[in-house]
């Protein structure tokens, strides 16, 4: 039970840079100082209120609701608290108005907005930087009066006198006129520590993020800097040592004040739209809609899926959750109308309703999934239904969901924007004045993983090890390790929309995103926690990519539907086995081709797994190779019980699916299907020994009840335990698996309009551009270049040239609006063929650019003079500078590059091609074709180079080479890259590299590597 | 508000000069020796704490603005009960 001690002005981390603890710790700091009544008062903001919440419940402290203002044109703060329930909607209309009213990032309050809205909430006169003692502080004692008659006329008697106890130069002189004000104004005087961080030790990294927030160096003062570290969470004693006199009138009013507060009433209830006021008609609606979608999906066979329906109808509804499945039917059916490509992920494919609904494309039926991975009654949590659209139109759909709810009852959900380790890095190195350039260097040398780890071993990592820097660096490896995670500012969440039956500001208050969108201001998580419904509706580049394919197919196949491509294509698993698959989805990656090679995919399941074996998991899980073996029949098929084989005999009797372990523990011990669901994330996350032997004890009693050997329930435990965190879910890799093969189909049949389409949709994927280019010329596709007239913005397809063309937009600071121009520009006749980009008022720079890659060549090929041409003025008709000589290669690439961020004439390792050929270098097409252990010398532009988890744990780095024949993978085992390592990943290596080595079933071994040799 | 740095010889010699031994009662100075004699503090008027350059490694100090019969003085200690300590600032 909370204590007698309060605690009124608060800041967390969600004050962004004015905070440096979670909730969670203020308040754990809190009940060990015997604090009874709390309030969380970030500035401008209630992000932290959720998790607040949830804290003090479990610590049985009273929680408060509330924010801390600045007010507009003063500068100075109050802090604002909500006394009930009743009131929370006051609190967020004030701070929306104080983000909605004024530039992002500089919220205020105005104070016709605090006479509006502020009667009835309590007001404390905010501190050291509050209204009231700026003004007593700078000896304005009359003004003083003046502000604290004004609040108390707004807030009446909810407006008190905050009493700091922060041991700060003036804090008696001030406290005495405090009183004064007290006794004459008849306004209560309550103890408030203020509060921005848990600890005492906490101090110097607030400090240090105070600087970041002004952009100090450390040595320099400003008022906003802490003076010491004494806004850490206090006792009552502590509070009373530094009151002095006025301590007991203060702790009284302050025990006073407690009384009045009570908890808002945020959690614990829904709040999301309902389908008719009938509490019956959403269960109706969705169920005729999953009949029809049914008798749709199965034709004449849709008995087949009745009983499994009604199942999954009768789960939805005891739960609760037809409005939220109707919502997503609702806006499917929206993007279906309006063309736009849609599908849904994740384990939503797990489900026969959502099949039947139109919502995923995956015949949960068919493949025999599991329900209650997706949904069950033993974990009744929302549903989580992700939705990928098009990118170029997601928008389109979310402008939907406001029209069709209101505005005032959708919002986007907010994301918060932590401290990474980079960005930690550069602001704190910045702060302990460290050059930029050092700061730079390590920041581009970190691996990826949390900072601590990497201090704890800067001398095993080469890119570090390798840097010139000072030795203070790795100090400030540990004050960045600090800060990483803690907020730093709120962004959106790229897909998430929330939607509340009553209106939002009920609940949330609003701020307006970068692109003027409104934003809730609490995460995912917190918006589940409210009662808010939520749709996930993402963005995905490959259906922009495959949208544009095909109604690029369309031009010379009216007819062509990728909704009805065969499934068995031949070509589609020889391309598979060849492992020929750049530039498709999901199957591209080196990790994906290598298995490939060695998997041999000639059916649709071997895709499906080959989606969940490339994974974290299944890798350190050492379920690749057992997979592969057995399904090339190199390894005899086990199953651990003969129960078991029609769980297991779609992955050969190795566990590759959470599915597959859920039936696993219904089929041998009884399980019901939700209750095994439980157990399997329960081992997922478990975290003691206790645990898991209790689970293990439950597991092998019920087995051994239904008949199953005691050694065999334990070694099926055992390996379920090693499975329940490494398999993938299967319904997620069927969903991608679909957009997969599609891709790998386009690819094969239509490479042309597809690379095009994959161009356009950029960036996405795993490679860059100048991957795709080559990847087309190796396909014998022409490129054809950048022309002024010819080229539209994107890039687009020639079927009668058989040549992609490049497109204006591919010009780095070319907007669409300068393309636009440029087309309407040329409609008209020219004399010269610069008047097309005067008319277009295109911008010098870009001009030039444009001159730079060719895109006159055809019209006028002498780039040099053109270019004097268009950049300088030649009143007196005098002769230009620059000839006619054609740039070379070299000079052409250069600016491509540059430019374009691609080679358009030439892949760049075409220029060292000569001298590569003299000291026997192979081309990667040559190289590729090396039979295992010859040593082979190929040099290329290093690709992707990255560091994933291995089976063993050891370090390999994977990357690939480009040059102008494609790509040759490769890798570098621990040792040799503790050497060479930072020829990949540190900053002051960048370029082609030469590299020696072994082709080992298709991946290059790397045994030596170093720059080109240039001449 | 940072405090300066004091580390040439010439400060050293001011640090000296600025030397003082306190006496305290309930967690307040209330008096003070300094330059040969003691000065009775009639009243603290101001008491705080700064933590100084702490990324330089400097210590916390307590500072407290006490009135005496002769004048104004500030004194820095590094906390409440210690005796020695210095005499920050003398006001006119």
């Amino acid at each position: 039970m909370g204590g007698s001690g309060t605690l009124f002005h608060v800041h967390s981390a969600f004050s962004f840079l004015d905070g440096t603890s979670l909730p969670e710790s203020l308040v754990a700091a809190a009940a060990a100082r015997d604090i009874g009544t709390m309030a969380l008062t970030d500035t401008h903001r209630l992000s932290g209120l959720v998790l607040f919440l949830k804290a003090t419940a479990a610590a049985g402290i009273k929680p408060v609701a509330g924010a801390t203002v600045r007010l507009a044109g003063d500068g100075g703060v109050l802090v604002l608290l909500v006394p009930g329930p009743d009131r929370y909607g006051q609190l967020t209309r004030i701070l929306t108005h104080a983000h909605v009213e004024h530039a992002r990032g500089a919220p205020a309050v105005e104070r016709a907005a605090l006479e509006e809205w502020g009667p009835g909430l309590v007001a404390l006169s905010g501190g050291r930087r509050g209204v009231l003692d700026r003004l007593i502080y700078a000896g304005r004692h009359q003004a003083a009066l003046r502000e604290a008659s004004w609040l108390k006329g707004v807030f009446g008697p909810r407006f008190f006198l905050e009493v700091g106890a922060g041991w700060l130069p003036g804090d008696r002189a001030i406290r005495r006129t405090l009183q004064e004000l007290s006794e004459h104004l008849g306004i209560p005087l309550v103890a408030t520590p203020e509060v921005h961080y848990a600890y005492p030790d906490d101090f110097a990294l607030y400090d240090l993020l105070v600087a970041v927030r002004h952009g100090l160096r450390v040595e320099e003062p400003h008022p906003d800097r802490p003076l010491n570290a004494e806004g850490y969470v206090k006792s009552e004693v502590e509070t009373a040592r530094a009151l002095g006199d006025l301590a007991a009138p203060a702790l009284r009013g302050a025990a006073m004040l407690a009384e009045q507060l009570e908890p808002p009433d945020l959690l614990g209830r829904t709040r999301a739209p309902r389908f008719g006021d009938d509490p019956d008609a959403a269960q109706n609606r969705l169920a005729a809609l999953a009949w029809a979608g049914a008798r749709r999906r199965y034709g004449r066979h849709w008995r087949r899926a009745e009983v499994r329906i009604r199942h999954e109808l009768r789960i939805i509804t005891d739960l609760g959750f037809q409005d939220y499945f109707l919502a997503v039917e609702d806006v499917a059916r929206f993007a279906r109308t309006a063309g736009i490509r849609f599908a849904g992920r994740g384990s939503a494919a797990d489900s026969v309703v959502a099949y039947c609904l139109g919502i995923t494309h995956v015949d949960a039926l068919a493949r025999d999934l599991l329900f209650e991975r997706f949904l069950s009654r033993e974990r009744a949590e929302t549903p989580d239904i992700d939705l990928d659209f098009d990118a170029r139109r997601r928008d389109e759909v979310a402008d939907y969901v406001r029209q069709r709810y209101g505005a005032e009852h959708v919002a986007a959900v907010a994301t918060y924007q932590t401290f990474r380790a980079r960005l930690a890095l550069r602001q704190i190195g910045k702060v302990l004045g460290f050059p930029a350039r050092d700061l730079d260097e390590v920041a581009r040398s970190l691996p990826p993983r949390p900072l601590l780890q990497t201090e704890a071993a800067w001398e095993e990592v080469p890119e570090l090890r390798e840097l010139q820097v000072s030795p203070k660096a790795r100090e400030l490896l540990r004050w960045a390790a600090r800060a990483e995670g803690i907020p730093r500012h709120i962004g959106t969440h790229l897909g998430g929309l929330v939607i509340s039956s009553e209106p939002l500001l009920t609940v949330t208050p609003f701020e307006t995103s970068a692109k003027g969108i409104q934003l809730a201001q609490f995460d995912k998580r917190d918006v589940e926690d409210l009662g808010l419904l939520k749709l996930d509706l993402l963005s995905l580049r490959t259906f922009t990519a495959l949208t544009d394919t095909v109604a690029s197919i369309r031009q010379v196949e009216p007819g062509f539907d990728d909704d009805r491509l065969p499934t068995a294509d031949p070509a589609v698993y020889r391309r598979l086995q060849a492992a020929d698959t750049i530039g498709t989805f999901q199957l591209e990656s080196p990790a994906q081709r290598a298995l490939a090679r060695r998997l041999a995919p000639d059916r649709y399941e071997d895709i499906v797994a080959s989606l969940a074996l490339i994974r974290p998991g299944p890798i350190k899980g050492n379920m690749v190779d057992p997979f592969v073996a057995r399904r090339r029949g190199e390894e005899p098929v086990r199953y651990p019980h003969p129960e078991l084989e029609p769980i297991l005999r779609k992955t050969f009797g190795v566990v590759l699916f959470q599915e597959q372990v859920i039936a696993i523990a219904s089929q041998l011990a009884g399980f019901s299907p939700g209750e095994a669901d439980q157990l399997r994330r329960v081992m997922t996350h478990a975290r003691s020994t206790t645990e898991m032997e209790r689970l293990g004890t439950s597991f092998r009693e019920k087995a051994i009840a239904r008949g199953i050997a005691p050694e065999v329930a334990g070694e099926v435990f055992q390996q379920m335990v090693g499975y329940a965190s490494y398999g993938f879910n299967e319904a997620h890799a069927a969903a991608f698996a679909e957009t997969a093969y599609r891709t790998v189909y386009l690819l094969d049949r239509y490479p042309g309009p597809y690379l095009t389409g994959l161009l356009n949709a950029e960036p996405m994927g795993f490679y860059p551009l100048d991957v795709l280019i080559t990847e087309a010329r190796r396909r014998e596709i022409a490129i054809l270049p950048l022309d002024i007239e010819q080229s539209e913005g994107p890039f687009f397809y020639d079927h009668a040239a058989r040549g992609i063309r490049i497109g204006l937009l591919a010009v780095k600071g070319l907007e669409e609006k300068v393309a636009t121009a440029i087309a309407e520009a040329r409609k008209n006749p020219w004399q010269n063929p610069l008047q097309i980009l005067e008319r277009a008022r295109v911008r010098l720079d870009l001009g030039a650019q444009l001159i730079r890659v060719g895109a006159f060549d055809r019209l006028r090929p002498d780039r040099e003079h053109l270019l004097s041409e268009w950049l300088f003025a030649n009143p007196l008709g005098l002769e230009r500078p620059g000839g006619d000589r054609p740039w070379s290669l070299g000079e052409r690439l250069h600016w491509e590059y540059q430019i374009l961020g691609f080679g358009q004439s030439e892949q760049v390792m075409a220029l060292f091609r000569p001298g590569l050929n003299a000291r026997g270098f192979l081309t990667a097409a040559a190289a590729n074709l090396k039979p295992d252990a010859e040593p082979i010398r190929v040099a290329g532009v290093p690709i992707r180079p990255h560091r994933p988890p291995t089976r063993s744990g050891r370090l390999i780095v994977f990357f690939s080479l480009l040059d102008e024949t494609g790509l040759i993978d490769a890798s570098l085992a621990e040792e040799r890259y503790r050497r060479l390592g930072h020829f990949l990943f540190s900053a002051q290596h960048r370029g082609p590299l030469s590299v020696a080595g072994r082709m080992r079933q298709g991946t290059l071994m790397v045994t030596a590597m170093g720059p080109v040799p240039v001449r | 508000m940072t405090r300066e740095g004091q580390s040439s010889p010439s400060s050293d010699r001011r640090q000296a000069r600025m030397a003082c031994r306190l006496a305290w009662k309930d967690d307040e100075p209330v008096r003070f020796f300094w330059r040969g004699r003691w000065h009775q503090v009639l009243r603290v008027q101001e008491a705080w704490l700064d933590a100084g350059r702490w990324w330089a490694g400097e210590k916390a100090l307590w500072f407290y603005r006490v009135a005496t019969a002769n004048g104004v003085y500030e004194l820095a200690a590094e906390g409440a009960g210690v005796a020695a300590a210095q005499v920050y600032r003398v006001y006119d």
